[in-house]
């Protein structure tokens, strides 16, 4: 969970420091990757999913991510024991990985949410005009 | 002009442009070199496979007839480059992630949102617990079952616990009904998978007390039997009627693939799934009688044996499973009534065979004649035991599930039966012919006058043992080696001198006059003397050798007139003219009448005719009375 907030001081520092100097994509991708795992959990939260319905959703939501990361990023959920899945057979194709959160990853996630909470606050705070 | 090829990817088949193939698989190394030094990693790329495979798909569905290059890139794109990929991840500090992550919380007792029926709550104890929802579930409707009060309980905490799309059940192996090994709803299956026995153990239990009612129907010959199986089947039955069916209601049944292995407590992963998929496919490719298939095929036909989701809700699974227990019931009550019916009928004629004492004159009281006693044992066998040995057969089948692939036994089974009928109907004529030609033949029988104006006619008290088996309500009755015919009556006539005469007319059936006069003559009657009083014998009896047909005998008493004839009870009963009460309560008044020998029946001949003069014991006077008044006594026999 530390990374998540590193990353996200980091992508404030970096926004607020070299603005000028930063190109534009990068930082928004920069932005977008650091909620993205808050994004994701959130999503397995709601409901067993797999991994093109977390695409669907977060496509839905006009939060577009490579798919390419995606993958390794459930895959070191799943290892840090924050996700388990399991695997369900589809009338459509092969098997597909169904991903659920554990404890530990219910407990990260309200982790997150504070964080995120805390910062949007403050974010919305710093970034409204004083009146 | 481009050459395309079919690829297998991720288990799909996928057809692709020559040139796109490259480029695929060049996308795919480079994401591999990428991924190589990441934990996990070739778990990665079989996900980013997965997907390519399934957006692939999508595309050929919506109508493209391949994949070209401009997919490919177009796909890549999406998916991003290893550049971009380490662009995005690089950033990320990895190994920075707490090792091991926070305590397990002390678990909180939720209601289960993924995994439920009404509100989750049974799904929720289940995962708070660690145990199979099933389980739960199972007390639960029990519980509601049997106290209302687990009713109350269930609304309670669906209305104060909070519900959770998180929770996790580690549990492995569950509790579900086997569709594939199935007779009834897959219970017992599904249980002998959960707990690893045969499967025909548990249908067995289930079906003990059912079978333990067709024994004792079968066995009731034999007083202590019942008695054995009687709480067994009586007590238990309706339990384990109930048992099914809150099984039934409970337990989901493996639908998918996934299920199935959960079920029997194998490891969910790819490899397993797509072993389990094979077999299921090879199972269908040998019933259908194909040998080789070819590979791409074979990924194609795939997507065929997968499951579709059903739009129903458990609720409504539920419902549906009650209405088909109510048909399953009602179909079940029927089949077993009717095994009921004869295999008792096939068990009472096996138990009364077997004790082969009775089987001797029970034939012959029956046959004559070599073609009825060839025929007699097909006819009784296989008419009554081919019924037992199907119901028998469908039983070990049903049990064990055995599908044989011929249908030979049933159709030997039924064939035999047919022959079995065939000879019952050829015997039933044969017997019905025996009966055709009646033959009536008269003998005087001579006898001293006796001294005085009476003549005295006393039933000869039985020496034939008692215990044997008795037909039609004791007037045949079938001893060690003999059998006793009380077809005897006795007709008072006017005689037309001043002595008595006795004339004996023996009758019987036969298939021809020559025959049914034989039999005629060899009923051997002994009427002995003393006196003034005639012993008559009970009945008479028929050899061994000699069939039932219809064989009477009618004594014919000539009284002069002036005289009288006294008949004892039994004997009164016989007479000609008392036949209504002859077959009412024959035995009854025997009965009754052997502890009280005194009463007897006085008969003055007059030339009106016959008038009855009602002796008592008691007193000696003789007070006349209507022919037809015995009812008085009659009363005070029976209810004193």
């Amino acid at each position: 969970m530390c990374c998540i907030v590193l990353n996200i001081y980091y992508f404030c520092a970096v926004t607020g420091l070299n603005r000028v100097s930063m190109n534009i994509d990068n930082t928004q991708s920069q932005m977008r990757k650091g909620v993205l795992e808050f994004c994701i959990l959130s999503i397995i939260r709601q409901g067993e999913v797999y991994p093109s319905d977390i695409i669907e959703k977060m496509k839905a939501a006009k939060l577009d991510i490579l798919e390419g990361t995606l993958y390794p990023l459930l895959t070191r959920l799943k290892n840090a024991h924050l996700l388990s899945y399991r695997w369900v057979e589809s009338n459509s194709g092969p098997p597909r990985k169904y991903f659920s959160m554990t404890e530990e990853g219910e407990v990260f996630y309200r982790q997150l949410a504070e964080t995120w909470n805390e910062l949007a606050d403050a974010v919305n705070q710093l970034t409204q005009p004083v009146v | 002009m481009k050459k395309i090829i079919n690829i297998n990817l991720s288990s799909r088949l996928i057809p692709i442009e020559d040139s796109a193939y490259e480029l695929l698989k060049n996308y795919l190394d480079s994401l591999k070199t990428h991924f190589a030094r990441e934990e996990g990693g070739e778990e990665i790329i079989s996900d980013i496979e997965d997907r390519i495979a399934e957006v692939f798909q999508e595309r050929l569905k919506k109508g493209a007839h391949c994949i070209t290059d401009e997919d490919v890139n177009a796909m890549v794109a999406v998916m991003g480059r290893p550049e971009q990929l380490e662009e995005e991840t690089a950033t990320e500090p990895t190994g920075k992630r707490p090792a091991e992550a926070p305590p397990v919380s002390s678990r909180k007792l939720m209601r289960n949102e993924n995994d439920k029926v009404l509100g989750g709550i049974c799904s929720g104890i289940a995962a708070y617990l660690g145990i199979d929802p099933v389980v739960v579930r199972i007390i639960t409707f029990l519980l509601i079952w049997a106290w209302g009060f687990g009713f109350l309980l269930y609304i309670i905490l669906w209305i104060v616990l909070p519900s959770s799309r998180a929770l996790y059940n580690p549990i492995h192996k569950r509790l579900y009904r086997n569709p594939d090994n199935k007779v009834i709803g897959g219970v017992c299956s599904g249980l002998g998978a959960y707990l690893n026995i045969e499967p025909v153990i548990i249908r067995v239990a289930f079906v003990l007390p059912l079978l333990g009612i067709i024994f004792t129907g079968i066995f009731q010959h034999w007083s202590w039997i019942p008695h054995f199986f009687f709480p067994l089947s009586v007590g238990f039955l309706p339990t384990l009627v109930v048992l099914y069916i809150v099984l039934w209601i409970s337990i989901p049944k493996a639908k998918s693939v996934t299920e199935k292995l959960e079920m029997r407590g194998e490891k969910v992963d790819l490899q397993s799934i797509t072993n389990a998929m094979k077999g299921t496919q090879d199972e269908k490719k040998n019933d259908a009688g194909e040998s080789a298939v070819p590979d791409h095929l074979t990924h194609e036909t795939l997507p065929i044996l997968y499951t579709a989701p059903t739009g129903r809700t458990r609720l409504g699974e539920v419902l549906v499973t009650l209405l088909k227990f109510v048909a399953y019931f009602i179909l079940a009550v029927f089949v077993i009534g009717l095994c009921v019916i004869l295999i008792s009928l096939a068990g009472g004629f096996i138990g009364t065979a077997t004790s082969s004492s009775l089987v001797l004159p029970y034939t012959g009281l029956v046959l004559y004649g070599t073609t009825q006693h060839i025929l007699a044992w097909p006819a009784i066998l296989l008419t009554l035991g081919i019924p037992v040995v199907a119901i028998i057969w469908l039983f070990i089948k049903l049990l064990t599930g055995f599908r044989p692939r011929n249908h030979w036994v049933g159709l030997t089974l039924f064939l035999s039966w047919v022959a079995g009928v065939i000879c019952a109907v050829w015997l039933s004529l044969s017997l019905a012919k025996d009966f055709r030609t009646k033959f009536r033949e008269a003998t005087p029988v001579a006898i001293q006058q006796p001294a005085g104006a009476k003549l005295v006619l006393r039933q000869q008290p039985s020496n034939i043992q008692i215990g044997g088996w008795n037909v039609f309500n004791h007037v045949i009755e079938v001893g060690e080696d003999s059998i006793t015919l009380k077809t005897i009556r006795i007709a008072i006539d006017r005689s037309p001198d001043d002595s008595f005469r006795v004339e004996m007319t023996r009758t019987s059936h036969g298939r021809s006059v020559s025959q049914a006069r034989m039999f005629a003559e060899h009923i051997g009657l002994q009427i002995v003397q003393q006196d003034s009083i005639l012993y008559i014998p009970e009945g008479f009896c028929l050899s061994r050798s000699l069939p039932f047909r219809n064989q009477q005998v009618v004594l014919r008493i000539a009284v002069p007139q002036g005289k009288h004839i006294v008949l004892d009870k039994p004997l009164e009963k016989r007479r000609v003219g008392q036949w209504d009460d002859w077959d009412d309560d024959w035995d009854d008044w025997g009965h009754h009448w052997d502890q009280k020998p005194g009463y007897e029946k006085d008969y003055e001949m007059t030339p009106a005719g016959l008038r009855s003069i009602r002796k008592h014991p008691t007193d000696s006077d003789t007070t006349a009375e209507s022919s037809d008044s015995p009812d008085s006594a009659k009363s005070s026999y029976r209810y004193h």
